[in-house]
């Protein structure tokens, strides 16, 4: 099997662009592959965005216009010519612009009508009411369902079915609550999430020499490995006497496939960054992705910007065949785009979302702005991108956008901006061709803005009805096709494509 | 108010299907459970993850209240009657009875934890000949190394090591404590991300891009280093580590070469960092960090309530632990920012929190922060002759017009009460609620677990928790909150000691 | 090929009876104990905890005798065990990704880590020591050929014997004595150009990346 890049889609995409002689010149090096060592098969990938802090549907997707309810001054409405309608669908997007976040003084541009737009026939919104209001859990609940399957996460589930044979099949670069491992002691041992506390830096730990001047060659390595694992350490009476302990065992376990990892040559494939006097692979025998000039023109910012810089990752990790579901996405910490010193940008708040405490309504416009740029992005790369028979990445992909929990439906009379509080009630976003795309599933009281429900088997709107954090991790996992005998989870048909 | 504090008790105590009480009277019922003692019980021990569905244990005791009363318990004879009639029953059939898993502080509902035993339990000490460890024997040599490693922060010298193994028994175990002594001085345990730092680390959760002064981030607005200096002057050379919570003053530190050394500073406002009135603070609960990043411009300081339950106590309110619901009428719980904390399924658990969160009252995050720059409504932040005067809205003060304030956005959040409830128990301030924090069991139980997990390597197990009850026992009692001399018998257990 | 096998085995005879001696200080031979006994009864707790890394940066410096900071940097600049490898060598991340405990699990990248972190020291360790024998740390007046062989002596074994003592606070095991001198005979019948410098540089890699380097 073999990936391929296509690059003429990319340089369709390109087109204009400065770096455009360069991808042109790069086509004659050939195309990065899978990693050898993981086993053939249809798999689909999960890519879960954390929207850490608590991204508001009724800010983006399901925004309402003042004109449309009654209470427009004490509701979290938006004047009418800032909220656009995307054609042939219920969903919404906000256009806006504001000179500060609150008290931070850094100008918000936020655009979502392009994205909404482009993707709309792959972009579902169910709407969801949790169940904790407290970050952490709350975090947890949103990829577990609330312990729908045994507390087994999404991503645990996805990588049971699809990460057999694979080096890497569930990175978690997120934190908090995102960051835990499911609690479902029965998970088979490789789909546990590897943290990936750094995507940068994380190629550096996939080769256990590649990359240190003077080495010893791989021979050496070999019989220096092969010295330790097979006569010092077996015969060592710390071995003998404490090598059952877990841990040790664990220890063992993994390090006995380094050795594929390094086959793989994942330290490279992984690395996005280009050769520069700052950052001197090739001094020290290392060949970024051979790709990396078309993936930088996709992620223009990747290094300084986190978000970016994790999103190429995972989408490296997939497409390289390490990894059939990558975490990623907004932090505690402030970022900043410095590129024009004049006019920095904030790209995102401290503690993310949650800033909205301070200033709901550009913090939501400049998150929301931020997740969806970087979504297109992803997106971008993985339609270019073959998996097999012709078919895409993106074509066996989902983007699932979880956060914490909405926030306050109100606000104090005709306020522009202010702060806004926790609320169980909200929604979700999933992206993917395999989703019941176009569709807005439940809707929005316009009396108070909460969300309602809809039916699980036509999708149709159901106004007393709430859909639980279990009935979304249910459609999720059927979407993907993950076996779920047994679990005894609802049938979520209408979260699912029609055939 | 009177009507709606009536309407709340009687959805609390007849119509709710959650019983937050019940873990409550379960500790009363099994007092020695060691899942009571020094730490107390979740949900999940009678319900499955989403309660109030049963897991196999929470099933039996149904049926066992079914046979000794018609109805939920209500008091701990009750309780314990109800369990009883079921004890000696394997509800979750991993091989020990109800009792016995209760007992030995296990879930008698999941097959999955079941009570473990010493290895070293009736083993013949003539069968454990080793050569290198006296295996299932207190082994000073084994100690020696591991002190080193752990509190010193590396190996110890060889000629030292065989020196040490030539002294006799009994001049090893004096040299243990001088080595204890020693290493406890050392950069690694009480310096800068040192392991007492680092124990820290989960209570005051720093976030390094917004961090000021030392180690500066992109945002420097808040140097929380001197909430570290407290936590670790609080922990070392035989302080009170109650003084983490009850501290009025700070703590700077200077590193010199391999010396650190941590000045307690008499407070004095501004000047040494704080903007609370010195009479107002309580240690690192109304520390400038705590209370601009996780109170900021909240009303109801839930979040830091939970926050420092966890830190302080080990307890997680989410999962209801640690939870006493006093009298509604009592405690005046009301839904005092809008929230709808009196719904019913709401108020089960928020009649027990908000109180917990009332003595947070006066204690002002960054509310009005933008107000006092511009010299409105209070007095301005440079000036330092009125600044805190509790009369002012001063940011991350003790501030009486703060309710008024956020009476604007939350009307009748005026009238919450600062008197508040803890452990059942009232309190009139936030001092007081500190001190009984700090007096609570759980509090010499979490303080010796952070250690115990650090150098032991685990949470404390079955066959450990004698010896664990005893430490924070006697953390309590002959230590009298000295981290120094508690450490110096846990370093004596069977735990730490026996290889 | 080792000059003369035969010859140094003899001189790990002896150097080990020698070791034997010293350890009466303890109250008898406990090398000799372990050849005797092997395998040796198990744990029945089998407790250990794993180093996470600054504790594995401070003890490799100790061990090695390096600057903690300066013993490992990838691309000659970025801390390995401060920085790049950080989480995946078991310590917590706070400041940069709220991540305030530390891993309780092992992962799937950590022994690649700990390669590279022990690989880098080594090799500084070794370079040392072969630049200034006379105030080596390890191998210490450890004599090479001029065609860059080690030429057997006393030293060689007592290089062996530091490296364990100040790893492990014992010496090596006569087995491990002789794995370790037989692989110097298998690393120059593989490559004997430089062969002498490869070998302290992987004997020092492969004894502090084993189990009983990484786990107390």
């Amino acid at each position: 099997m073999k990936t391929a890049m296509n690059r003429r889609k990319v340089l369709q995409m390109l087109m204009g662009s400065p770096l455009l002689n360069g991808c042109l010149k790069a086509q004659s090096v050939p195309t990065s592959g899978l990693a050898s060592g993981a086993s053939a098969g249809p798999r689909k990938f999960l890519f879960v965005f954390t929207a850490m802090g608590g991204a508001s549907i009724n800010d983006c997707f399901l925004a309402r216009r003042a004109s449309e309810v009654k209470d427009a001054s004490t509701l979290n409405v938006f004047p009418d010519l800032l909220v656009k309608s995307i054609d042939g669908t219920e969903l919404r997007a906000v256009d806006m612009a504001s000179d500060a976040i609150g008290a931070l003084p850094f100008p918000v541009k936020a655009v979502q009508s392009r994205f909404l737009s482009k993707y709309k026939n792959d972009i579902m919104v169910a709407t969801c009411t949790g169940t904790a209001v407290a970050h952490p859990e709350a975090q947890r609940r949103s990829v577990t369902g609330h312990d729908a399957w045994n507390g087994r996460t999404l991503q645990e589930a996805v990588a049971a079915q699809y990460g057999q044979g694979l080096l890497l099949p569930n990175i978690n670069m997120a934190t908090v609550g995102y960051a835990e491992h499911g609690r479902d002691r029965s998970l088979p041992g490789f789909a546990m999430a590897e943290p990936v506390p750094d995507p940068a830096f994380f190629p550096f730990s996939l080769h256990g020499y590649k990359g240190i001047q003077g080495v010893p060659d791989d021979a050496l390595m070999a019989m220096a490995r092969q010295l330790r694992d097979q006569k010092l350490e077996p015969q060592s009476a710390f071995y003998q006497t404490f090598g059952a302990n877990p841990l040790i065992q664990d220890w063992m376990k993994f390090r006995a496939q380094q050795g594929r990892f390094e086959q793989a040559d994942a330290i490279n494939r992984l690395n996005p960054f280009e050769d520069s006097k700052d950052l001197p692979f090739k001094n020290f025998g290392l060949n970024p992705n051979r790709d990396g000039e078309i993936l930088r023109e996709v992620f223009p910012d990747i290094g300084p910007d986190p978000l970016q810089t994790q999103a190429l990752l995972a989408y490296l990790s997939v497409t390289q065949g390490l990894t059939c579901t990558a975490t990623f996405g907004l932090g505690m910490n402030v970022t900043i785009d410095g590129k024009d010193e004049d006019n920095p940008l904030l790209t995102n708040t401290p503690t993310a979302f949650d800033y909205s405490h301070n200033a709901h309504r550009s913090t939501q416009a400049v998150l929301w702005h931020r997740i969806l740029d970087t979504m297109d992005r992803l997106i971008t790369l993985l339609k270019v991108t073959e998996y097999q028979n012709g078919e895409s990445y993106w074509d066996h992909s989902m983007i699932y956008i979880a956060t914490d929990f909405g926030r306050d439906k109100t606000r104090k009379e005709n306020l522009r901006e202010f702060p806004s509080g926790h609320d169980v009630n909200n929604g979700v976003v999933i992206i993917s061709p395999m989703v019941n795309g176009g569709r807005v599933l439940g809707g929005v009281d316009l009396k108070t803005l909460k969300t309602y429900g809809f039916n699980p088997e036509t999708g149709d709107p159901e106004s007393g009805r709430e859909m639980t954090e279990k009935e979304i991790y249910a459609g999720i996992l059927h979407a993907l096709d993950v076996d779920t005998s047994g679990s005894g989870l609802p049938s979520m048909r209408a979260m699912r494509r029609k055939v | 108010m009177r009507h709606l504090i009536i309407l709340v008790m009687f959805l609390i105590s007849g119509q709710a299907s959650a019983k937050p009480w019940a873990t409550d009277l379960f500790c009363k019922a099994f007092p020695n459970s060691p899942s009571c003692s020094g730490s107390t019980i979740s949900c999940s021990y009678c319900h499955m993850a989403q309660p109030p569905a049963l897991n196999p244990f929470g099933g039996c005791v149904k049926q066992g209240m079914a046979k000794t009363s018609s109805e939920f318990p209500s008091t701990f004879a009750d309780m314990r009657g109800a369990i009883e009639a079921v004890g000696q029953e394997d509800c979750d059939q991993d091989g020990f009875t109800n009792l016995k898993e209760i007992e030995a502080g296990h879930l008698p509902g999941n097959d999955q934890s079941r009570p473990t035993v010493s290895g070293c339990q009736n083993q013949s000490f003539a069968s454990l000949i080793n050569g290198s460890w006296n295996l299932c024997q207190r082994d000073p040599a084994y100690v020696y190394k591991k002190i080193w490693l752990d509190v010193c922060g590396e190996n110890p010298d060889y000629d030292d090591y065989k020196s040490f193994r030539a002294l006799s028994r009994e001049r090893q175990d004096k040299a243990l404590d001088d080595l204890l002594d020693d290493c406890l001085e050392s950069v690694h345990w009480r310096g800068k991300d040192g392991i007492v730092w680092q124990i820290g680390q989960y209570k005051i959760r720093p976030v390094g891009s917004v961090k000021s002064g030392e180690d500066a981030g992109v945002i420097p607005i808040v140097d929380y280093y001197a909430d570290f200096n407290l936590f670790v002057y609080s922990q070392i050379d035989g302080h009170d580590a109650r003084d983490q919570l009850l501290a009025n003053y700070t703590v700077t530190r200077t590193e010199n070469g391999s010396t650190v050394t941590y000045t307690k500073i008499t407070p004095q406002r501004l000047l040494d960092g704080q903007v609370m009135q010195p009479d107002k603070r309580v240690g690192l609960l109304t520390s400038f960090w705590n209370l601009s990043f996780y109170l900021n411009y909240t009303g109801i300081a839930r979040v830091l309530v939970a926050q420092a339950f966890n830190a302080y106590l080990g307890l997680s309110l989410v999962n209801m632990q640690g939870l006493t619901t006093p009298d509604p009428f009592m405690s005046q719980f009301a839904d005092y920012d809008s929230k709808g904390v009196t719904r019913p399924e709401c108020a089960q658990c928020h009649a027990a929190i908000d109180p917990l969160a009332y003595p947070f009252r006066n204690y002002n995050g960054l509310t009005g922060t933008a107000a006092v720059l511009q010299g409105q409504n209070a007095t301005a932040l440079q000036n330092l002759a009125n600044l805190g005067d509790e009369k002012n809205l001063t940011p991350l003060s003790y501030s009486l017009p703060r309710m008024d304030y956020l009476d604007q956005q939350f009307p009748g959040i005026k009238n919450m009460p600062e008197a508040g409830y803890i452990f059942g128990r009232r309190v009139e301030n936030l001092r007081e609620w500190a001190q009984a924090v700090v007096d609570n069991d759980l509090f010499a139980a979490n303080t010796v677990r952070d250690y115990w997990r650090f150098l032991i390597g685990h949470e404390p197990r079955s066959e450990e928790n004698h010896e664990f009850v005893k430490l924070w026992t006697d953390f309590k009692t002959v230590h009298n909150y000295n981290v120094k001399a508690m450490l110096h018998d846990l370093i004596k257990t069977e735990a730490y000691s026996v290889p | 090929m080792f000059p003369n096998t035969q010859a140094l085995l003899m001189v790990l005879v002896i150097i080990t009876s020698g070791c034997q001696k010293s350890k009466s200080l303890t109250g008898g031979s406990e090398a000799a104990k372990i050849e005797q006994s092997l395998p040796l009864t198990a744990s029945p707790k089998a407790q250990v905890k794993r180093m996470r890394a600054d504790l594995l940066r401070n003890n490799l410096a100790k061990i090695l005798v390096l600057d903690p900071q300066g013993m490992c940097l990838e691309l000659g600049r970025l801390p390995c065990a401060d920085l790049v490898h950080k989480v995946s060598l078991g310590s917590m991340n706070a400041y940069g990704n709220a991540q305030y405990r530390h891993p309780e699990q092992v992962s799937a990248t950590s022994a690649m880590s700990l390669d590279r972190l022990v690989l880098s020291a080594c090799m500084q360790r070794a370079q040392l020591d072969l630049v200034n024998p006379g105030r080596a740390v390890i191998f210490k007046d450890v004599e090479l050929s001029t065609d860059g062989r080690l030429v057997k002596s006393e030293a060689v074994v007592t290089a062996i014997h530091t490296l364990y003592q100040r790893a492990f606070l014992r010496d090596a095991s006569a087995t491990e004595l002789e794995n370790l001198l037989q692989f110097y005979e298998a690393i120059y019948a593989q490559q004997s150009i430089g062969a002498a410098r490869n070998w302290m540089t992987l004997s020092c890699y492969a004894v502090l990346t084993s189990v009983e380097a990484t786990f107390y």
